[in-house]
């Protein structure tokens, strides 16, 4: 029997915790994995009840963890073994869903991230954008809650829109205005929606060309669940000529986390190299 | 009834209608404000008949009106249309007749207006496509921290430790300002920090070296931002009698110098 080499990688968003549990001790395998949102809770409580949820599920104890490893804002959770930042996690655990691709954008919460990344993760470059809302997973939640929707099914309602209607500015909160106005004179949801997505995807497509970014891109984060959104991106991607190839994983939300936890296995096995030469010299 | 010919001036703003009514002697006779909402022409009505009705005039007494604003092209009673950076101009003026720098705070905009000593203006600055230090930034913050939108001013003046915030941006500034609250701060030194960030995008705008006036509907309600932004600057700062009509009184004193139309 090999030993088995569990890690753990928890992703601190500006919305939602991720937590993922993989066995690294060959081929890394997933094992179980976790998303609470944070809503007005403690970040740092949530964090840790998810972890003990996820240890008890699969039986677990922290002492079976041989690297608990946290990235985003994550650096507060308790008992961590370490903390990699957002950019190096996301870049690992876009390639270890989608391998090949030379590409990472984390659509999240807060901000997008685009990453150029090389075969095994590494970093190569990355662009992200700053201080505005106008690109960020907040501006759909906002939007959906004028509009009395869920999150979970503005991307289906994105689908069906025939003539999609963008609002004016590019702000999220302007935008509320013209969504007020766009209601009374009886746009679509739909066209309503599809517009904001629009909005939201050609910040997205405006950063990957400054960029210069590379094909196949793999979407990740929160946003990439969104059929609508990816869809927003591939048809902006398509009119400025650009024909990113774009692809998408079901686990995309845990970029981040199962980022981590590979990174966690790696340093773990660097670690103990170290110790092992330490004891043989 | 007292019938005298009058002149209207009427702003229809992207959060506010404001209309001004002046006699022949450019004095400010009736003058309403009300939300704008999602019918910009129906508000346009109800406003010039509550002004009318203030100035005690009828419509036909109405020489000339004149629309400005966001939503001027939806006023169906108006002869003309001007901007309202002429207006915002013409109405500061008349009140100040010397070299000013206008600061505009409105609900959905910014805008720095220089005129030189004869009125005309030098430059123009705008802040469109950013929500950040105008009038919608103070009603984000307003809701998220469920207080009125009036009992920010008196809060913030209460102030004795102001807490900055980091965040450019409205929608992350929300989130800051929550965050504050979660980790104990005062309510008072939270709103003086949330005042303080309209300050600053407005000094990011332009320099101040003239004499300075002060617009808008944001500062009409929230005056102690003209003392935060006189603190900044060094300087005494003018604000009209009525900060939030000056776009409209701008408008009447437009339609006054127009050739006059008679409505049958």
């Amino acid at each position: 029997m090999t030993d088995n080499l569990y890690t753990l990688g928890i992703d601190v968003g500006g919305s939602y915790i991720k937590a993922f549990l993989m066995n690294c001790s060959n081929e890394p395998l997933v094992i179980d994995k976790r998303i609470e949102k944070i809503r007005k809770r403690n970040p740092v409580s949530v964090a840790e009840e998810m972890i003990n949820l996820l240890l008890e599920k699969n039986r677990l104890t922290h002492d079976d963890i041989a690297y608990l490893a946290s990235t985003g804002e994550g650096e507060m959770v308790k008992r961590k073994t370490g903390h990699f930042y957002s950019m190096t996690t996301h870049a690992r655990g876009g390639i270890f869903f989608n391998p090949g691709v030379k590409t990472v954008v984390d659509m999240g919460a807060l901000f997008v991230r685009a990453i150029k990344v090389n075969n095994f993760g590494k970093v190569l470059d990355y662009k992200m954008t700053g201080q505005c809302a106008s690109g960020s997973g907040q501006f759909i939640e906002n939007i959906t809650r004028y509009l009395g929707l869920a999150v979970e099914e503005v991307g289906e309602i994105s689908l069906q829109a025939t003539a999609p209607e963008t609002p004016s500015g590019i702000c999220a909160v302007l935008a509320e205005t013209d969504v007020i106005n766009m209601v009374s004179r009886g746009i679509s949801t739909p066209n309503i929606v599809k517009g904001i997505h629009l909005s939201i995807a050609n910040k997205v497509v405006r950063l990957l060309s400054s960029l210069k970014a590379e094909s196949p891109i793999v979407l990740t984060g929160g946003m990439a669940m969104n059929k609508g959104m990816v869809q927003a991106v591939d048809e902006l991607s398509k009119e400025s000529k650009l024909n990113y190839l774009l692809t998408s994983h079901p686990d995309s939300i845990y970029a981040g986390a199962a980022g981590a936890a590979l990174w966690g296995a790696y340093r773990h096995k660097l670690l103990k190299k170290k110790d092992e030469k330490i004891i043989t010299t | 009834m007292n019938s005298q010919p009058v002149f209207v001036g009427i702003d229809v703003g992207a959060s506010m209608t404001k209309v001004a009514v002046i006699d022949a002697n450019k004095n400010l006779v009736g003058h309403h404000i009300k939300k704008s909402g999602t019918d910009f022409t129906a508000t346009a009505n109800l406003c010039l008949e509550a002004s009318l009705k203030m100035a005690n005039v009828e419509e036909k007494d109405i020489v000339m009106t004149v629309s400005t604003g966001y939503g001027r092209k939806n006023v169906s009673f108006a002869h003309d249309t001007v901007t309202e950076i002429g207006c915002h101009a013409k109405g500061c003026f008349h009140y100040f007749p010397i070299t000013i720098t206008i600061i505009d705070i409105g609900g959905q905009d910014n805008k720095i207006i220089k005129l030189d000593e004869s009125g005309r203006r030098s430059s123009f600055k705008m802040n469109r496509k950013c929500a950040a230090g105008t009038g919608a930034f103070l009603e984000e913050m307003s809701t998220r921290l469920d207080i009125p939108l009036e009992e920010m001013d008196g809060l913030a003046r209460k102030s004795e430790d102001m807490v900055k915030l980091g965040s450019y941006c409205t929608v992350f500034s929300a989130t800051e300002v929550l965050e504050n609250i979660r980790n104990g701060k005062k309510l008072p030194d939270i709103i003086k920090g949330v005042f303080f960030s309209v300050v600053n995008r407005i000094m990011e705008m332009d320099s101040f070296t003239e004499k300075v006036v002060m617009t808008g509907g944001v500062v009409a309600h929230n005056p102690y931002l003209v003392n935060m932004m006189e603190e900044m600057i060094g300087r005494k700062i003018l604000v009209p009698v009525y900060p939030q009509l000056s776009g409209a009184i701008g408008a009447a004193l437009h339609a006054m110098e127009k050739e006059p139309v008679r409505i049958n």
